[in-house]
């Protein structure tokens, strides 16, 4: 908190803050727990201190102190409080009419689950410097130093930029160079832009289509070779310098996208150079499409699940037949979700039946089972028979 | 807020607050009860001392003359205990405070202890401390009123 109680008088503060207990009490106390009265007197410093507010038009904290009393410095404090919690609740309904379909779910909840949580919870009167929110989905640029109200409308402002930055692109393909990312995207808390900006601008070093978000083997062994050719601060001019072009092609605001990514784009440089000898530290560090996640069409979306009365009438009804055509056939008129799929493989089929049943998927289909099954290989999670044998079909296929 | 600013603050309302005190004696002396300004001022010093151990922060005019003027005329309380009982039941007060989690505003309190004392506890502090407010305080956080609103009207409420 950047206001000090010494900068008041205390035989000033201390009638607003007795009143302020007065009003928390509903007068049926006189005295009240001390971490209370600390969390009250913070609120009450909380909506005096105007110094640090994040909107430039308010007028300069320390000229108010010296013109006003306590009283009233408290109620404008206030008043202006009360103002951005307004502007707040504008800006987040904003963002969540045009909120991006990004498959990661701290991108989601922070903003879904937790602004609503946020505005319904929060007490500008009794604790105001409580933010409540964890804000766990990390931003380009963390809000530091704030609290409260300042923090949550710095932090939905930050987010608004970042989520007009990405909305430029195409969702699915930034969920499929997000997956190229990290296998885990969806559950990893991760800043999503980030990816995003670092392949935008290798793409538009190289003169690749920024918008694909893809980036072959071939050129990043490009890109390579002319990192090899460049110091830091060169290397630094020239991320910064494709930024701008980029900005000005995506037809947005240079100046505060410029200003915004400027200290992402400088740790993007350094991590490039760390690198630039190691082309397998370098395809980590330059997030892409990877093959093996992209989807030539559309991104995989899995059909409707049957119910549970369903299904289990369909295993029974599979689990009698005697012929794999007669099972198959099943499989074919009533399975329209993979999950659903998933269970049916577990329980109705065996050994080589299960490679007719694999011909039936489409190449999507397949490499959305087979991710699933890689992310349980990764954590040494058990494989039923079908995972294994799916494993097995991919591998005879493609030889 | 920090406990050297907690303490500054009390400091600066010492002098209303005795004054708070000594006003009382015009009431209390009805009741042959006359606080002089050292006891006075001992019970404040006291009220400091409670307030840190039961880590609470009071206002300004604070519980003591509302405890004088609710206890001065209770049949258990002469000149010659009256300092040492008043200081008790101040320091039982923020005690039940927090043991009620605030639950209980300063009047119903007040009002409970007074009954209390002079009823079931006959007087001993004792008894009111670690018998009486005790289980008023565990029947309220068990959410069983009954008990305490039959010991306050001497027959069971109905209405609750």
């Amino acid at each position: 908190m950047g206001i000090k109680m010494n900068q008041y008088n205390m035989e000033e503060l201390m009638p607003l803050l007795a009143r302020m207990i007065r009003r928390y009490t509903s007068n049926e106390s006189t005295s009240i727990p001390n971490h209370k009265a600390r969390q009250i007197l913070g609120s009450m410093l909380y909506c005096m201190n105007l110094t640090d507010d994040t909107d430039k038009e308010e007028p300069d904290g320390t000229l108010l102190a010296n013109q006003m009393i306590i009283k009233e410095i408290y109620d404008y404090g206030f008043q202006k409080k009360k103002e951005k919690i307004e502007k707040a609740k504008k800006l987040f309904i904003h963002i969540k009419e045009s909120f991006l379909e990004i498959d990661n779910e701290y991108y989601r909840s922070t903003i879904l689950e937790g602004m609503p949580a946020f505005f319904e919870h929060y007490d500008l009167e009794f604790d105001a410097q409580n933010s409540i929110l964890t804000l766990d989905y990390p931003l380009v640029n963390p809000v530091t130093k704030l609290s409260g109200i300042d923090l949550i409308y710095q932090y939905l402002r930050s987010f608004q930029v970042e989520q007009a930055f990405l909305s430029c692109f195409n969702t699915t393909t930034v969920n499929q160079m997000l997956a190229g990312y990290h296998t885990m995207y969806k559950e990893l808390v991760i800043n999503v832009c980030s990816p995003v900006l670092r392949c935008v601008l290798v793409c538009e070093i190289i003169n690749e289509d920024f918008l694909q978000l893809k980036l072959k083997k071939e050129s990043i062994e490009g890109f390579m070779k002319l990192l090899l050719t460049l110091s830091e601060n060169e290397l630094s001019e020239h991320l910064l310098a494709a930024l701008k072009r980029v900005l000005n092609i995506l037809k947005i605001d240079v100046n505060l996208y410029s200003n915004y990514f400027a200290g992402e784009v400088l740790f993007f440089a350094k991590e490039l150079h760390l690198y630039r000898m190691d082309l397998d530290a370098l395809e980590k560090v330059i997030p892409t499409i990877k093959h093996k996640y992209y989807v030539e069409n559309e991104y995989f979306k899995d059909g409707a699940v049957m119910t549970d009365q369903l299904l289990r009438n369909l295993i029974e009804e599979i689990s009698i037949c005697s012929l794999l055509s007669e099972k198959l056939d099943l499989v074919k008129a009533r399975v329209t979700s993979l999950n659903d799929l998933r269970e049916v493989l577990d329980t109705c089929f065996w050994g080589e039946e299960y490679n007719a049943v694999f011909d039936l998927l489409t190449r999507n289909e397949k490499d959305y089972l087979l991710s699933d099954i890689d992310e349980k290989v990764e954590f040494k999670t058990g494989l039923l028979e079908w995972e294994k044998a799916l494993i097995l079909y991919k591998t005879t296929r493609t030889r | 807020m920090d406990d050297q600013l907690m303490e500054r603050l009390l400091q600066k309302r010492q002098i209303s607050d005795l004054q708070a005190v000594q006003e009382c004696n015009s009431y209390t002396g009805k009741f042959g009860l006359v606080l002089s300004d050292k006891e006075a001022l001992e019970l404040l010093r006291r009220r400091r001392e409670v307030l840190k151990e039961e880590e609470r922060f009071e206002m300004q005019g604070g519980i003591l003359p509302k405890l004088i003027y609710e206890f001065c005329d209770s049949p258990y309380i002469y000149q010659n205990n009256y300092v040492e009982t008043i200081d008790e039941l101040q320091r039982i007060f923020y005690l039940y405070k927090n043991e009620s989690q605030d639950e209980l505003s300063d009047d119903e309190l007040i009002a409970y202890m007074k009954t209390y004392f002079d009823e079931e506890c006959g007087g001993s502090l004792d008894y009111l401390e670690e018998t009486s407010l005790y289980e008023l305080c565990q029947n309220r956080r068990t959410g069983y009123q009954n008990r305490d609103m039959e010991d306050m009207h001497g027959h069971k409420d109905e209405s609750i």
